[in-house]
Parts: structure tokens; C-alpha cells; sequence
């Protein structure tokens, strides 16, 4: 639907036949297509704009490499300076903690946490052999228990029994218990959707916060999120501090510039990425490939890279 | 209705000068930005702007008035309720959407409006994929009062579709209101599966379905202008329902999606109970994109 950076840009440099260092008009012009391409990507129009300062910094002066238009050099520089802000290869979940080790989701309504808690604790099962249980703390949406309780026979993986009438800061004690006596390696807490700005749904969760001593707390959000972002991942990390993001539906076609958004706004890793509505659909966060597809292309950079 | 701090804070802060100047409508632009609209819509409507009031003496008050108002002009048309008026026995209404974005809690605040009105409602459990998505469906029957159809988990949706407009036409229902898993829409087999629902409604009752509701999540940014491109190919959508409206996003990506489709908005979501669903008013909407 968007036209991709590559194509905005070839208009403005790629007939520049004059090769040597870009100036300043060269990358002033090339960056209000940049903007655009962000913007149009869903990046936070205040990440954009910090996004743009250092880019032009970096570009300006900068010698062109003999093999590629100064089109394709702006586009190295953008695509790099992306990477570099999207954070590094590798951050995943941390277990190094005193079993059993808590996890609470945190998110807004619908974004996907009762799935990726089902699928956090199958990956954990599976590939890092540990014993995990999952609980929901989730007393609002109707069946929201259930769901986790289905997944978890799905995924073979046990879930807290389901106590109705109690309040999420009971059970989140009563997981953190069971965990323990059941000898649990990880205890996985999903917890209700909530507006960041409900101010007693947000207490709600510093409270659970506190109770469980949580050794992760992981925002889920949706990679569809538009500006909105910044306001989301700020209000969740300053409220109950969180250590790191999942970005789902990472499957579908949006270019994803919320994952910039959260992360500039945070400095918290995006540590996984959603890419389905199956259990195995959980994939590790690749800064290169979500550049590339936030400023919706690939062929371009690989291009350039062997250049 | 709902404020909006930041926007206004920002408008405030622009219109300290008196005068509509480029500067001050490139600021514009980037509320309007950060409401959602995309750069295309915010830079068409700043350039209705430029010709209304560039250069001329302005208060903070009327600009802000003005912006209200040129958003207002692009949504007032889509402006419309949703109307069952009787005339087909039952009326099937069908909801769309990726996931999560609200549809069975807006079949759930649907159902119960309907009831208000007196009519027989009932809710077919179509999402047979998600876990305890017909557990869900069934809560919101309970709490409306109406009779959910419902398969097994996993079977057919079209099939469980077809047993449920039978099964509501035979015992008389005024709604049937049809709730489908949510799916990505570049899914090509997920989308076909929704094709085939609505075929399969067309055999029961070719005039069915009588509304296809698309539901978009207010926190949702550019992506929603391709979910209500294909949805439409695929599912006929009628008209769309904005949920989520509640918290701090501002939805402006509606200004862009009727400007490209001209397709009716009929409610929006502000919250997870029963009864917060309400008609989309234009200029409630315009005022919460400009601040107040
Ligand atoms: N395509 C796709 N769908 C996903 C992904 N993650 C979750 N979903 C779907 O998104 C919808 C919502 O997921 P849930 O896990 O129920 O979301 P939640 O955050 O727990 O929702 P609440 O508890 O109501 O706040 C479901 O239809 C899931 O199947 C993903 O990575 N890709
Ligand atoms: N704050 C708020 N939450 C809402 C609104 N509408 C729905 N929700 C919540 O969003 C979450 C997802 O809603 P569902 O109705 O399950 O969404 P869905 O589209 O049916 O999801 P799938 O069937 O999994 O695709 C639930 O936690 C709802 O309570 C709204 O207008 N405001
Ligand atoms: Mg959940
Ligand atoms: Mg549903």
C-alpha cells in the first residue's frame, strides 16, 4: 500500500550522478522522505523526529561507496541507525533468579497476553526444560480463566486451579505458593487487560507487582499500534516498571514502527515477537529484519551490505 | 465526552502568536499526526486550513474550532446508526474483525441493546478456533438474555453459521448477531473461510447478511485503512464500530478511512462493560482530534 523508502528516495538521490560526500541539502531533502516512510510505518512522531536528528548527523559528510548511489547510502545510514535504536540481537527471557521465577504480563485489553503466556511457558517447557505453571489473574473478561486453563491442557502445561470469587492479588499469592511448593522453575502471571490511564486497574497491578516479585514483567503489545504507542509503553514502564516487550500479531502485514516507539520511549528490549495464533508462533526479535520491514523493504539493504 | 490533554496542551501552546503562520500550521499537522490520521489526510486538512484562514488575525480558540470543524466535515457523512427496522425476520448481523479488537464484547453490548428494545436476539458462536471463545460468548448470552447457537470447539464455522440463521428463523429471532474469530487479513485461508460464511448466509437467506460490521481498535494506526480495504472485498463490510476509545488513542485514522471508503461508522467502544457502546457523533469525535 506504502510506497517503499527505496522508491521515494530514488527520485530525490539516485540521480545525483556526482559521487563523493553528501551534503547538507542532499540529506535534508532525502530525510522529509524518511519521515514520511516513519510516519506512514507507525513510528511516534517524537521518535521520528529524534530518529531524523541523528540520521542527518551521521549522513552529512559521510563519504558514498563506490558501488552504490548516494540513494542507497542514505538508506544504509537510516537502515543502520535503526538497527542500532531497535537494540540489540539476543535479549531474551531471563531465568537467572532464585526459582520459582515470576513472569507477569502486562498490556492492554486484547493485545494478546493470555496467548503469549501459553506460548512463554510451552518455549520454556520445551527448549529450556522447565517446569512452569501458568495462572490467571484475569477476574474481568468473561472466560478469561477458562482460556488459560484450555491452553494450558493444550500445551500441557499446568495452570493454577481456578478458585472463583478471589481478587487477583490472591491469586497471584496463591500462584507464587503453589509454585514454590510444587517446586516450579518459572511461574507465569497473565494478568487482565487494562487502560493505561485507569487509575485503580493500574494500582491493581503494582499491587500483584508487589506481591509476586516479579523477575520479568513483559508488556504485550500489539504490532499494529499506531502513535499511540509512546503513550502505552510509558505509562506501563513508569507505573510498574517493565523489563522488556513482546510485540504480537507480528504476522500480519502492518510495517510495525510501534516496536521503535516502545523501544525509544523505554529503553526496554523487544524481546519477542508474535506470529501467530498457535502456541509455537513465537519467534525471536531480530532488530535487521524489523528495520528492514519498517521501512518496507529488504532487497535494498542485503544490496547494499554486499556492496 | 472525552478530553484530550495532550492534544490541546499542544494546541494551546502553539497559538501563543495570533497569526494562523506556516510554522504554526506545520504544528497542526502534527497533532493531527499524532491523532492517527496519517501524513496524507493531516496534510489535506491543513491545506483546507491554508485556504480558509491563512494570514488572517486568529485566536487559539477559533483555530482550534476550525480544525473541529474541517475533521468534523470529513466524518459527518459516515455518521450513521445502526438501524434494524423489522423488515428482515431475523436481521443477521455479522461481525468482522482481526483479533482482539472487541467483536464478541460488541456482539455482548449489541445483544443488550437490542434486548432493550424488546427484540429476540440470538448470538451465533462462530469463533470455534480460540480457547473458550464460545465459554465467552456464552457469559455475554447469559448476561443479555439472549440464546447462543453454539458447535463444538473446532467444528466448521460455516456449518455452525448455516444450523444458526436456520435455528433463529425457525424460532422466530428479530437479530441474529454472528460472531467470527478474529483473523490478520492478509490470511488468505482465514479469509476465505469468512467468504464462505456469508455464502452459506445467502443460502439460508439470500438478502443475509443485512450488516457486516468491521470492528477497529482505536489503538490500531495505519494498518486499519488495509484491514477495512480487504475486509470489504472479502466480507462486504456494511459499516464499522470503533472500540477502545477509552483510553489515549484518538482513532483519526476513521478521517482517512472515510475519506478513501465513505463507509458508515456506526458505534464506538469506551469500555468493557455491557453498556459502553455508543452512536459515533461526528463532531464528539472531531472535538476529541482537535482538543477541547
Ligand atoms: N495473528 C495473531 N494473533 C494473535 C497473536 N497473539 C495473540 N493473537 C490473537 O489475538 C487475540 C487476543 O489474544 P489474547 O491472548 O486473548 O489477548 P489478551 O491480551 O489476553 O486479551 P485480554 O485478556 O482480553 O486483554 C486472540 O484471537 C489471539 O488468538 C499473534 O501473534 N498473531
Ligand atoms: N477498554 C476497552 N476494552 C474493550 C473494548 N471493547 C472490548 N474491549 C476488551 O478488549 C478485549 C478483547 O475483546 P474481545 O471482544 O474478546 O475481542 P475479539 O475481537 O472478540 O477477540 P478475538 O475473538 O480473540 O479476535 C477484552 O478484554 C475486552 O473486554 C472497549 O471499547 N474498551
Ligand atoms: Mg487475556
Ligand atoms: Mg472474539
Amino acid at each position: 500500500m506504502f510506497q517503499s523508502l527505496s522508491d521515494r528516495l530514488s527520485g530525490i538521490l539516485d540521480k545525483l550522478t556526482r559521487r563523493g560526500a553528501l551534503t547538507e541539502s542532499d540529506v535534508g531533502e532525502a530525510m522529509r522522505e524518511v519521515r514520511r516512510a516513519l510516519l506512514e510505518a507507525d513510528v511516534a512522531l517524537d521518535v521520528v523526529r529524534d530518529f531524523i536528528d541523528k540520521v542527518k548527523a551521521k549522513a552529512i559528510g559521510q563519504e558514498v561507496l563506490r558501488s552504490i548511489t548516494p540513494g542507497q547510502m542514505v538508506i544504509k545510514i537510516v537502515n543502520d541507525e535503526l538497527v542500532a535504536m531497535l537494540g540489540s540481537e539476543g535479549s531474551t527471557i531471563d531465568l537467572h533468579a532464585t526459582p520459582p521465577v515470576a513472569i507477569m504480563m502486562v498490556g492492554l485489553q486484547g493485545s494478546g497476553k493470555t496467548t503469549t503466556t501459553a506460548k512463554i511457558a510451552k518455549r520454556l517447557t520445551d527448549r529450556d526444560k522447565k517446569k512452569v505453571l501458568m495462572a490467571s489473574l484475569d477476574v474481568r473478561r468473561p472466560a478469561a480463566q477458562e482460556q488459560l486453563r484450555v491452553l494450558g491442557e493444550q500445551t500441557s502445561v499446568d495452570t493454577l486451579p481456578i478458585v472463583a470469587g478471589q481478587t487477583p492479588q490472591q491469586i497471584a499469592k496463591r500462584a507464587v505458593d503453589a509454585a514454590r511448593l510444587g517446586g516450579y522453575d518459572v511461574v507465569l502471571l497473565d494478568t487482565a487487560g487494562r487502560i493505561h490511564i485507569d487509575e485503580e486497574l493500574m494500582r491493581e497491578s503494582v499491587e500483584v507487582r508487589d506481591i509476586a516479585r516479579p523477575h520479568e514483567t513483559l508488556l504485550v503489545a500489539d504490532s499494529l499500534t499506531g502513535q499511540d504507542a509512546v503513550n502505552v509503553a510509558k505509562a506501563f514502564d513508569e507505573r510498574i516498571g517493565i523489563t522488556g516487550i513482546v510485540l504480537t500479531r507480528a504476522d500480519g502485514d502492518a510495517r510495525g514502527g510501534a516496536a521503535l516507539s516502545m523501544r525509544a520511549v523505554t529503553g526496554k528490549p523487544i524481546k519477542l515477537l508474535g506470529v501467530g495464533e498457535k502456541w509455537d508462533a513465537l519467534e525471536d526479535f531480530h532488530p535487521a529484519r524489523v528495520a528492514s520491514r519498517i521501512l518496507g523493504m529488504g532487497d535494498v539493504v542485503t544490496l547494499v551490505e554486499k556492496a | 465526552g472525552k478530553t484530550s490533554t495532550k492534544l490541546s496542551d499542544g494546541i494551546t501552546g502553539i497559538f501563543t502568536k495570533k497569526k494562523l503562520e506556516a510554522a504554526t500550521l506545520d504544528d497542526l499537522e502534527d497533532v493531527l499526526i499524532e491523532a492517527d490520521l496519517g501524513v496524507d489526510t493531516a496534510e489535506n486538512i491543513i491545506t483546507a486550513l491554508r485556504k480558509g484562514r491563512f494570514e488572517k488575525d486568529i485566536s487559539a480558540d477559533d483555530v482550534r474550532a476550525v480544525l473541529k470543524a474541517e475533521v468534523e466535515r470529513a466524518l459527518a457523512p459516515v455518521a450513521r446508526p445502526l438501524v434494524v427496522d423489522g423488515t428482515h425476520k431475523p436481521h443477521v448481523i455479522l461481525m468482522v474483525g482481526v483479533n482482539g479488537t472487541g467483536k464478541t464484547t460488541t456482539v455482548g453490548k449489541l445483544a443488550a441493546q437490542f434486548r432493550g428494545q424488546g427484540k429476540k436476539v440470538m448470538l451465533a458462536a462462530a469463533d470455534t478456533f480460540r480457547a473458550a471463545a464460545i465459554d465467552q460468548l456464552g457469559i455475554w448470552g447469559k448476561r443479555t438474555g439472549a440464546s447462543v447457537v453454539s458447535g463444538a470447539v473446532g467444528a466448521d464455522a460455516a456449518g455452525l453459521v448455516y444450523d444458526a440463521l436456520t435455528r433463529a428463523r425457525d424460532d422466530g429471532a428479530d437479530v441474529l448477531l454472528v460472531d467470527t474469530a478474529g483473523r490478520l487479513q492478509n490470511k488468505e485461508g482465514l479469509m476465505e473461510e469468512l467468504a464462505k460464511i456469508v455464502r452459506v448466509l445467502r443460502k439460508v437467506d439470500p438478502s443475509a447478511p443485512h450488516d457486516v460490521l468491521l470492528v477497529l481498535d482505536a489503538t490500531t494506526g495505519q494498518n486499519a485503512l488495509s484491514q477495512v480495504e480487504v475486509f470489504r472485498q472479502r466480507a462486504g463490510v456494511t459499516g464499522l464500530v470503533m472500540t477502545k476509545l477509552d483510553g489515549t488513542a484518538r482513532g483519526g485514522i476513521l478521517v482517512a478511512i472515510s475519506a478513501k471508503h465513505a463507509i458508515p461508522v456506526h458505534a464506538i467502544g469506551v469500555g468493557e462493560s455491557i453498556d459502553d457502546l455508543q452512536p459515533f457523533d461526528a463532531g464528539e469525535f472531531a472535538q476529541a482530534i482537535a482538543g477541547s
